[in-house]
C-alpha cells in the first residue's frame, strides 16, 4: 500500500498532470487523474488558483480548462529542491 | 592580556564578528525565500525565522556590548538614564533568541503531532512570558538560566521525531550542529554578562560560533545548488 501523499506531493502531481496534457485539461479528467476526493480536489484547485499556479481558461464553447501559470511552472522546476531541502534539514 | 587591549579593538572585533553572523543569517534567510514563497511549507518558515531572529539577537547583543564599553570609557553614570539600559537590552535579547531557538525546535517537532495548534503563536507567547520574567528581574543571570532551561528542552524536543525518520540517532550531524549553535549562544551570553575580559577567550568563542553558522550556511547553499544542477 502506497503511503499517503503530503501536501507538496499532491500539488506537484496536479501540476504534472496539467503540464503533461499539453498544459490544458478539463476539470473532470484532472479530478480523476489526481486520485483525490471531490472535496480535497476543490480545496487544492482553489488554493492553486489563488496562488496563480493554475489558471482557468475557456474555449469557444465556454468549456473550462485548467492550464499552468508561470508560478506553476516555477514550482515544478523547484520541486526537487524543496523536497531535498525539507528532507536534509528534517523540516 | 585582556586589560592591555584597547577597548576599541574589542569593539572592532565584536563588530566584525556580529556582522559575519548577521551576513550568514541573511544568506540563509534570503536564499530560502524562493522555496518558501513557492511551497509555504511551515517547516521552512520556522527555519527562516530562526536565522532572522538569531540575527536580531546578535545585533542587540552587540549594541549592548557597545553601550557597556562606551559607558566605562566615558564614565557615564547609570543615574543619567530614566530607564536602565539592561531593562531594555536583556528582554530584547531574550525575546529574539527565544523565538529563534523555539522556531528551530518547532520546525521539526511540529511534525510529531498533527494538530491544529498555531505553533507560531505558541512560540511568541513563550518568548513574551520569558521576556516578562527577564524584564522584571533585569538580571542577565535569569536570562542565562532561562536560556539554559530552553537548551535542555530543545535537546529533548529535537529528539522526539516521527518513527519513520531515516535518522533516529541523537547525534546526527545536523542535530550536533543545532546543539552547538544553542550551546555557543549561551556561552556568548555569559561572555556578554561578564564583559570582554579575555581577548583570547573571546576570539576563540567568536571563531567557534562563526564556524557553526558557516557550516549551516554552507549546507543550505550546497543543498539548494546541488539539486538545481540535477534539475
Amino acid at each position: 500500500m502506497s503511503k499517503k501523499r503530503d501536501r507538496l506531493e499532491v500539488i506537484y502531481d496536479i501540476l504534472i498532470i496539467i503540464r503533461d496534457k499539453n498544459n490544458s485539461i478539463k476539470p473532470t479528467p484532472l479530478l480523476r487523474f489526481s486520485n483525490l476526493s471531490s472535496q480535497s480536489f476543490n480545496e487544492y484547485i482553489s488554493e492553486l488558483l489563488n496562488k496563480e499556479f493554475v489558471k482557468e481558461i475557456y474555449d469557444k464553447k465556454n468549456k473550462k480548462f485548467y492550464s499552468l501559470g508561470d508560478k506553476g511552472f516555477k514550482y515544478l522546476e523547484k520541486y526537487e529542491i524543496i523536497k531535498g531541502f525539507i528532507d536534509d534539514f528534517e523540516l | 592580556m585582556g586589560p592591555n587591549i584597547p577597548p576599541l579593538h574589542l569593539v572592532g572585533i565584536e563588530l566584525i564578528y556580529t556582522l559575519i553572523i548577521i551576513i550568514f543569517c541573511g544568506i540563509i534567510y534570503f536564499k530560502t525565500k524562493e522555496i518558501y514563497d513557492l511551497s509555504k511549507h511551515k517547516g521552512i518558515g520556522f527555519f527562516r525565522n530562526t536565522f532572522l531572529f538569531f540575527a536580531l539577537s546578535y545585533l542587540v547583543r552587540f549594541l549592548g556590548q557597545l553601550f557597556i564599553l562606551y559607558r566605562s570609557i566615558l564614565h557615564i553614570s547609570m543615574r543619567r538614564f530614566i530607564i536602565k539600559p539592561h531593562f531594555v537590552i536583556f528582554p530584547l535579547i531574550t525575546y529574539f533568541s527565544y523565538v529563534a531557538i523555539l522556531s528551530l525546535v518547532f520546525s521539526s517537532f511540529r511534525k510529531t503531532k498533527k494538530t491544529n495548534i498555531n505553533w507560531n503563536l505558541v512560540i511568541h507567547l513563550l518568548a513574551i512570558i520569558s521576556t516578562f520574567f527577564v524584564f522584571l528581574s533585569g538580571s542577565a543571570m535569569i536570562l542565562i538560566g532561562l536560556q539554559f532551561a530552553l537548551f535542555i528542552v530543545a535537546i529533548v524536543l529535537i529528539n522526539i521525531k516521527p518513527k519513520n525518520k531515516k535518522n533516529k540517532s541523537m547525534f546526527s550531524s545536523l542535530h550536533v550542529t543545532y546543539y552547538l549553535l544553542f550551546f555557543f549562544w549561551i556561552i556568548n551570553l555569559f561572555s556578554f554578562e561578564r564583559g570582554p575580559t579575555s581577548f583570547i577567550l573571546n576570539s576563540l568563542l567568536n571563531i567557534f560560533s562563526i564556524i557553526i553558522f558557516y557550516s549551516i550556511t554552507h549546507r543550505v547553499i550546497k543543498r539548494l545548488s546541488n539539486v538545481q544542477k540535477k534539475g
